[in-house]
């Protein structure tokens, strides 16, 4: 059996062991036959408060630690998960990250659009379940509103929607965190945050239909028709008004005061009525199928197709080299802290100097002395591992909720191996150092102690 | 419980040093029996306290032997010197050196921590006896609380738990009334005459000195006079 046949599980427990295991063969070789304990808890009680500072300094250092690798696992797995449903993004050749923040995280951006024929040109490939056009630039209060199919909001609500599907160009079905509710009215502003213009546009919508959670930035869109979105700016529709539509005479008709051609609704649509969209969110029929379509629509100067799932791992490399950067910062972090921790050692050991004299001169073996020190340090530095891991723990949780409701990522709170190897790591570590102090303490000047 | 053997001390040539070698006693030649009770005189800064703890084995630096029985204890390095203590000898401090976090009970048996099973069990109970003996409440009050009095027979109570061969006091009735000290001399000397721990005690106190079987008056760290009394 070789180390990378076994399970990650299996690998990381057997970490987790082989950090833990050097502390333990240190306590029981240290405190083998003797019996220290009463005599440590009597100076742990008598030395509380320092030993608190202590506790809370070493549980803070911890918690930051584990809070850190906590963190930025969550913001990886939420942002990954968020790109889930964006198999293919199609676009204007240009930064396909900025395309990815636009289409997957609603980061509104001036892009140039395509066209029609293009647009019709994927919608109707071969493989293509789906083809939405993306529609941005507006808002209502805080909340982004995209304009884009029914066929985008039923795939990526991933479930059924509270209310209903929109079926007119006034009506608007809202994320799951959206202050909106259903049948609320509202006009949304030109342009998104500060700068948004109010009343540019003097159409009301009506909200029909709240999505689930996703957590997804959608969870804080407003999701209107693509041709509501064009109609607003003055734009053509997306279809032919002479044709009539009778694929759409199902439609809802409680609202009188739209005309017929308001309600075809989607795809397909007419190339000479398509103002043009910054994005297309595609849907393969199949993985290969995935491949084959980004390579087909990746064109010099027309189009750009790219995985936003790839995009974000090209990102994850960069942060990964950032996280190798700072991880090198961390470590002279964690080397200052175990520095201080030592320094902090060795001061609390002076403060019973007299005790361990005084053990020495009733008799007390070299092993005993250091087995006291020892204990004393790995109580405090045990302790504060612990509530150091529980803080980190909470700290993550905490600030998860902080991210996802800033980001409108759904940042999950994780705990993994990594924050117990830290932590165990850490502990080995002052354990080790600890002996330092332990082993000084057998060369205190016992008379000199006595006679003081 | 194990036997208490009985050591006879005999000093041949001892010079106790400081650190930096300057000499703090100097004692040619002295021998005390097994059993014996001697008292150490002398004015402040002669160095009785010096060669008391350089019978323990604590003196950083010596010249010469301290043998006890057949145990010469400047042969012996660090640890072993240690290990001798914690087997023969039973120390009491000039003042005290208790640990003021622990009760009565606990400081009589802080030396449990370092010894096998059994042996902690006879500790406890010989402490325990002690204590009682020496009509000590056993409650769990830290010793920091106790009277000047109280915590010397703490002391005292935790010096003989381990049943040492030889007893080393410092002064053991500085901080008494003289009902108490009066009370304190008689056990010291019944732990020499009845138990047979050769008994050695640095003291001003003039009561003291005149129930010791013998008294050595040191002035300047040399050895002046040797004057054998009678206790009995
Ligand atoms: N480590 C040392 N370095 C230098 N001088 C020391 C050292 N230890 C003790 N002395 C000095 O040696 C002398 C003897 O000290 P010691 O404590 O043995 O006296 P003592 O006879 O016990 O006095 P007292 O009756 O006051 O307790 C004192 O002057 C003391 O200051
Ligand atoms: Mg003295």
């Amino acid at each position: 059996m070789i180390w990378a046949d076994l399970t990650p599980g299996v690998q990381d427990a057997l970490t987790l062991a082989a950090l833990l295991c050097p502390i333990a063969v240190l306590g029981a070789v240290l405190l083998q036959g003797y019996a220290p304990w009463p005599l440590v808890a009597a100076m742990l009680r008598r030395f509380r408060w320092t030993a608190l500072i202590f506790v809370a300094v070493v549980a803070g250092s911890v918690a930051i630690g584990v809070g850190l690798i906590a963190q930025e696992r969550g913001l990886r797995i939420g942002t990954a998960r968020a790109a889930d449903g964006f198999d293919i993004v199609v676009t204007a050749p240009g930064s396909e990250v900025t395309m990815m923040l636009a289409s997957v995280y609603l980061q509104a951006t001036d892009a140039p659009l395509l066209d029609g024929e293009t647009y019709a040109e994927i919608a109707g490939a071969e493989h293509v379940a789906l083809a939405a056009p993306l529609a941005f630039g507006d808002s209502v209060g805080r909340a982004p509103v995209v304009g884009t199919t029914a066929d985008l909001v039923t795939h990526l609500a991933k479930g059924p929607l509270e209310g209903r599907m929109f079926t007119a160009r006034h009506e608007a079905v809202v994320g799951a965190m959206v202050p909106l509710r259903l049948g609320e009215s509202f006009e949304p502003a030109h342009g998104v945050g500060d700068g948004a213009d109010d009343h540019a546009h003097d159409v009301d919508f009506v909200v029909v239909g709240r999505m689930p959670v996703t957590g997804t930035p959608w969870d804080h869109a407003v999701v209107i028709p693509i041709e509501a979105v064009w109609g607003v700016h003055g734009l053509a529709d997306g279809h032919d008004a002479g044709h009539d539509h009778e694929d759409h005479e199902a439609g809802d008709h409680d609202h009188g005061d739209d005309h017929a051609a308001a309600e075809h609704l989607g795809p397909p649509f007419d190339p000479a009525y398509f103002p043009g969209t910054p994005a297309i969110v595609v849907k393969a029929d199949s993985l290969a199928a995935s491949y084959a379509l980004r390579s087909r629509f990746t064109r010099d100067r027309e189009t750009m197709a790219f995985f936003p799932g790839t995009v974000l791992s090209q990102l994850y490399a960069i942060m990964g080299d950032l996280r190798a950067a700072m991880s090198v910062m961390a470590l002279v972090s964690q080397a200052l802290v175990a520095a201080s921790v030592l320094v902090g050692l060795f001061i609390l050991t002076r403060l019973f100097a007299r005790h361990l004299a005084v053990l020495r001169a009733l008799g007390a073996p070299g092993r005993y002395l250091m087995a006291v020190v020892w204990l004393f340090s790995s109580v405090l530095l045990g302790a504060g591992a612990l509530v150091g891991l529980g803080g980190g723990i909470l700290a993550t949780w905490g600030l998860s909720r902080i991210l996802s409701a800033r980001t409108g990522i759904a940042v999950p709170a994780t705990f993994g191996w990594a924050e117990l190897h830290l932590v165990a790591g850490f502990v080995l570590v002052a354990m080790v150092l600890a002996l330092l102090p332990a082993i000084a303490a057998l060369r205190l000047p016992v008379l000199a102690r006595l006679r003081a | 419980m194990r036997r208490m053997d009985k050591r006879a001390l005999k000093l041949r040539d001892l010079v106790v040093l400081t650190e930096e070698c300057a000499p703090l006693a100097e004692v040619p030649a002295l021998d005390v029996a097994a059993g014996e009770a001697l008292g150490i005189s002398g004015p402040s800064g002669a160095g009785k306290s010096s060669l008391l703890f350089a019978l323990a084995g604590l003196a950083p630096r010596m010249r010469g032997s301290v043998l006890w029985g057949d145990t010469d204890l400047s042969a012996l390095g660090t640890p072993a010197r240690a290990a001798f203590r914690a087997r023969h000898i039973g120390l009491i401090f000039q003042d005290h050196l208790l640990f003021e976090e622990l009760g009565a009970l606990a400081n009589a048996t802080v030396v449990a921590g370092f010894r096998s099973r059994s042996e902690r069990r006879a500790l406890q109970d010989e402490a325990a006896r002690r204590l009682s003996s020496l009509s000590l409440p056993d409650d769990a009050r830290d010793v920091s609380r106790f009277s000047g009095g109280e915590r010397q027979r703490v002391a005292v109570a935790r010096a003989l738990a381990h049943r040492p061969s030889i007893l080393l006091a410092d002064e053991p009735t500085a901080s008494l009334d003289s009902a108490n000290a009066e009370h304190l001399t008689q056990l010291l000397l019944a732990e020499a005459h009845q138990a047979g721990r050769t008994l050695i005690v640095v003291s001003h106190d003039p009561q003291l000195l005149a129930r010791m079987d013998r008294v050595i008056t040191m002035s300047h760290g040399v050895l002046v006079n040797d004057f054998k009394g009678g206790s009995q």
